[in-house]
């Protein structure tokens, strides 16, 4: 049990960045890690759906909206006290969502929090961006800026 | 307070396959109660409760099964249970469909739990109860369906006013509840079905 508890804006930060890395930035992260912390399962991976509230439309009250596939895994790394990592991803992709669980127990810890922040975390994002901003470019280049016309009866 | 982010003992290894022979062992175990049944795969946890006993709720509890632990609702098994199976942890032993007594000595009279109702006599509870020892060929003795003649049961360490107990729930067939005993990794189906002679002590 930790005594103090994390700022949860930040433990939500990292967990978000996770589960929307891609799986090979995880795995040559994890490969290149040593020395390696032992870790058991406390759930291993499975595969469920679950269901989405939304509004559909973007307003009225939010309503199920639809379900879709998510795969979680939870980890213990034992200690003076055992730390627990959770992870939830999109999809049925069981190593990431054992990756995701392993990096959020190692973040919790707080000598090696810094070191994962700056070589994993940030990557991640900067990945991510790079390639958003990338999607927009591609879109942006085939935008069509129709001109409307005054209609005849105004 | 323990919350389920602070539970670190793990459930079944593989929930599928592990909670599958689970199943099939209890469905014996109710089919001919009386027959003692072992139970294998029960993850190793201290939590105060007999490994077949983990084994019946991580096996058949789920959001949907309410379940009464002794009227604690934040301690460490309460956090487990909720964890590993989902299911809601009650205060009130008349709203649960599983019911766990771990320890004799906290007996409740089978009266307390949810007997069904005569249109739907299945929605009873089951409860879980541990015994001390559980033995062939003893001094109870066991009538009723699934038993050809009659079986012989030795079970040690059961509450005090049991016997009586057991009559009325019998007596209210085809409502009443279903019993599990329970001792290490050891289980014994007693469904309301059974009529059971005691010894006369």
């Amino acid at each position: 049990m930790t005594s103090e508890r994390l700022p949860d804006a930040a433990r939500a930060h990292w967990i978000s960045t996770l589960s929307l890395a891609r799986l090979g930035q995880l795995e040559s992260f994890w490969e290149s890690l040593a020395p390696k912390p032992e870790y058991r399962w406390l759930r291993p991976a499975e595969s469920g759906l679950v269901m989405l509230r939304g509004r559909a439309g973007g307003n009225g009250q939010a309503f199920n909206f639809g379900e879709m596939t998510m795969t979680r895994a939870a980890v213990v790394i034992d200690g003076p006290q055992p730390i627990t990592g959770f992870g939830y991803v999109a999809g049925r992709n069981a190593r990431h969502a054992e990756l995701a669980a392993l990096f959020d127990a190692l973040l919790q810890d707080e000598a090696r929090r810094p070191i994962l922040l700056h070589d994993l975390i940030a990557p991640i994002e900067v990945a991510r961006k790079q390639a958003q901003a990338a999607r927009s470019a591609a879109v942006a280049a085939t935008r069509v800026d129709f001109t409307t016309m005054v209609r005849g009866d105004a | 307070m323990p919350d389920v982010a602070h539970v670190s003992q793990a459930g079944f290894n593989d929930a599928v396959g592990q909670s599958q022979q689970v199943f099939r062992t209890i469905l014996t175990a109710l089919s001919e109660p009386g027959r003692i049944m072992s139970v294998t795969g029960a993850p190793d946890v201290q939590l105060g409760l007999d490994a077949a006993a983990l084994a019946f709720l991580l096996t058949l509890a789920d959001g949907d099964t309410p379940v009464w632990i002794g009227g604690e609702t934040d301690d460490a098994l309460a956090a487990y249970l909720r964890f590993h199976t989902g299911a809601p942890i009650v205060a009130d032993p008349g709203a649960a469909q599983f019911a766990l007594i771990a320890d004799p000595g906290r007996y409740l009279p089978l009266r307390s739990f949810d007997p069904g109702t005569e249109d739907f006599p299945d929605r009873s509870a089951t409860v879980i109860l541990g015994v001390k020892a559980i033995g062939d060929s003893g001094a109870f003795a066991l009538r009723g369906p699934g038993i050809p003649d009659r079986r012989q049961l030795a079970i040690a360490g059961l509450p005090q006013h049991f016997a009586a107990d057991w009559a009325e729930n019998h007596a209210q067939f085809p409502c009443g509840v279903d019993l599990i005993l329970t001792c290490g990794t050891e289980l014994v189906g007693l469904p309301r079905s059974i009529v059971l002679e005691m010894p006369c002590t």
